[in-house]
């Protein structure tokens, strides 16, 4: 399937390209086998789901792929080089699982803190760069609140804006939207899918949710668990512009029967 | 989205401190039940003295004392001052080690664990017996005063501020090396804030022990201080006088407290940022 994937991306580089790779956990109780055996090509400026059971190594499988940990064996290669070497200029999007905003910060400055860290943009043009973000996730008017005055959600998009405030090629999502409601969480991915449809950015994200995952993929990675590895990687080919009712459909809906028996099949 | 919004609306309009009567109403509310225990102690006392007709020279009445303290007003502040001075030197200089070690402790787990016994026994030594020897050692100027208050003080704000260094989450160390910030740039940006309410706490406690330390360091020998006021009136068997002292350095003591709420509330400037206490 790794082969479709390399012809998907039309004899380019891929933008993440994972071979062989496994992972091991020193742990109290002995080794833990993360990862075993992953091969795996996200193309570039393709939007890719991540799912699986809890535990089957997805956070560990995004956390190799910026470099946050090493493989034990194998290789991690984004856009033709270590993911160390890629940091160094070019620096990885990523959402975690929960907003991770720092709390004596306010939303302006939270969205802010990349390019005052990076040194990259004039402290006068930061924070008007930082309030278009806010904009752009629909945070106006909340720039001088703390974290701590902000919903679930609202903290969720401004670590999004956070992410989104050095432009990174390739973004990283860990089930950024899993504490969310239903409600929130599926403006949340129309707002997802129109911030990658407006500039070209290689998206992967894992979630629980398997209709989030249908919904917003061009191309879906079903994992298993112990060890973890990949199950089945399977293209959505849905067409784009995708309206919310789609998930209504008979289409939608029969697909995600044929993706909840890859998962369930153990 | 806006639907998100007006969720959290009710949340971030959540009713401020309010201002004009209806803070005073407010505060009122907060001190008077201990206004008004305090007065009542007073006038407790001030009957018992006079119906059971206790003697001056056992217990004075609050009145006796107030008035004893309008009367030496003059020297009373006098040996206060000399007193507070090196009790906020020793306070300042104890916070200075106490942060030093703290950096020392997080930056290596083997300094700290050769060094924590050391932080201990100074905790734990009487510093009853201490005092005498930092003013065999010292002289009987300010020095003295202000090391034992500075033993006082290291203790509490060292604990804790280790343990605020080290409260961040893993997450966001795992954000700062994302977005590529070198290790000061992480201490600066998110340990320097983390650890600040619990060096705060610390520091609350301090206070006051800083206080009572140059106090203890002034009974072994020294030439001004409300301490030795307090020993001179001992020999003299000078209860309202004791009584004065005693009074004079608790309000000074809490004076000094509430510096450093002060000081906490303008450097904790974030809304959850103070510690439940
Ligand atoms: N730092 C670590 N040390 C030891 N074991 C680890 C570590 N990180 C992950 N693991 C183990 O690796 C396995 C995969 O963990 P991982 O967090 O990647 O799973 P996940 O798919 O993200 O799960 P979830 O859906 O619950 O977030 C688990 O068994 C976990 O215990
Ligand atoms: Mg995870």
């Amino acid at each position: 399937m790794s082969a479709a994937l390399a012809q998907e991306s039309g004899g380019h580089l891929p933008a993440i390209s994972i071979a062989g790779v496994s992972m091991v956990f020193d742990s109290p109780s002995g080794p833990v086998t993360a990862l075993k055996g992953i091969d795996l090509a996200i193309p570039k400026n393709r939007f890719v789901s991540i799912v699986g059971r809890s535990g089957c190594g997805k956070s560990t499988l995004l956390r190799l792929i910026c470099g946050l940990v090493r493989p034990t064996v194998g290789q991690v290669t984004v856009d033709g080089m270590t993911p160390d070497l890629y940091q160094r200029d070019r620096r990885f999007g990523f959402v975690f699982q929960e907003a991770t905003l720092l709390p004596w910060r306010t939303a302006l400055e939270n969205v802010a803190l990349p390019m005052k860290i990076q040194k990259v943009v004039q402290p006068a043009r930061r924070e008007e760069r930082a309030r278009e973000l806010l904009k752009l996730v629909r945070l106006q008017g909340f720039e001088g609140h703390y974290p701590s005055q902000l919903s679930g959600g609202m903290r969720q998009r401004v670590s999004i804006a956070r992410a989104l405030s050095y432009d990174p090629e390739i973004l990283l999502m860990d089930e950024p939207f899993g504490a969310l409601d239903e409600f929130t969480r599926q403006e949340m991915n129309e707002e997802l899918v129109r911030l990658w449809q407006e500039q070209n950015r290689t998206i992967v994200f894992v979630t629980h949710n398997l209709a989030e995952a249908l919904y917003l993929s061009d191309i879906v990675v079903v994992m298993a668990p112990h060890p973890g590895r990949v199950r089945a990687v399977i293209e959505v080919d849905l067409p784009r512009p995708r309206r919310a009712a789609i998930r209504q459909g008979g289409d939608f809906i029969a697909r995600l029967a044929r993706l909840e028996e890859v998962i369930s099949h153990d | 989205m806006t639907e998100a919004t007006g969720e959290a609306a009710s949340e971030v309009l959540a009713p401020s401190p309010g201002k004009g009567p209806g803070r005073l109403r407010t505060l009122l509310s907060a001190y008077a039940p201990a206004i008004l225990v305090f007065l009542a102690v007073g006038f407790a006392w001030e009957a018992a003295v006079a119906f059971f007709r206790i003697p001056k020279f056992l217990l004075p009445a609050p009145s006796v004392v107030i008035q004893r303290i309008i009367a030496d007003a003059e020297p009373l502040a006098q040996n206060v001052f000399v007193t507070m001075q090196a009790a906020v030197a020793g306070l300042i200089l104890g916070t200075i080690i106490a942060l030093a070690f703290a950096l020392i402790f997080l930056m290596s787990r083997i300094l700290e664990r050769a060094l924590f016994p050391w932080a201990i026994i100074v905790q734990t030594v009487p510093i009853l017996a201490i005092a005498p020897l930092l003013t065999i050692w010292l002289g009987f100027g300010i020095a003295p005063k202000i090391a034992v208050s500075a033993i006082i003080t290291i203790f509490p704000i060292l604990v804790n501020t280790v343990r605020g260094l080290r409260s961040v989450n893993r997450q966001v160390f795992e954000l700062m090396r994302v977005i590529g910030a070198s290790p000061g740039q992480t201490f600066r940006e998110v340990r320097v804030f983390a650890a600040m309410p619990y060096t705060f706490a610390g520091l609350r406690i301090s206070a006051g022990g800083a206080v009572i330390g140059a106090i203890v360091a002034e009974f072994t020998g020294a030439n001004l201080g409300i301490g030795t006021v307090i020993v001179n009136a001992g020999y003299r068997q000078d209860a309202t006088m004791l009584f004065s002292a005693i009074f004079c350095s608790c309000v000074a003591t809490i004076a000094l407290f509430y510096v450093v709420v002060a000081l906490e509330r303008l450097c904790l400037f974030w809304p959850d940022a103070r510690l439940e206490s």
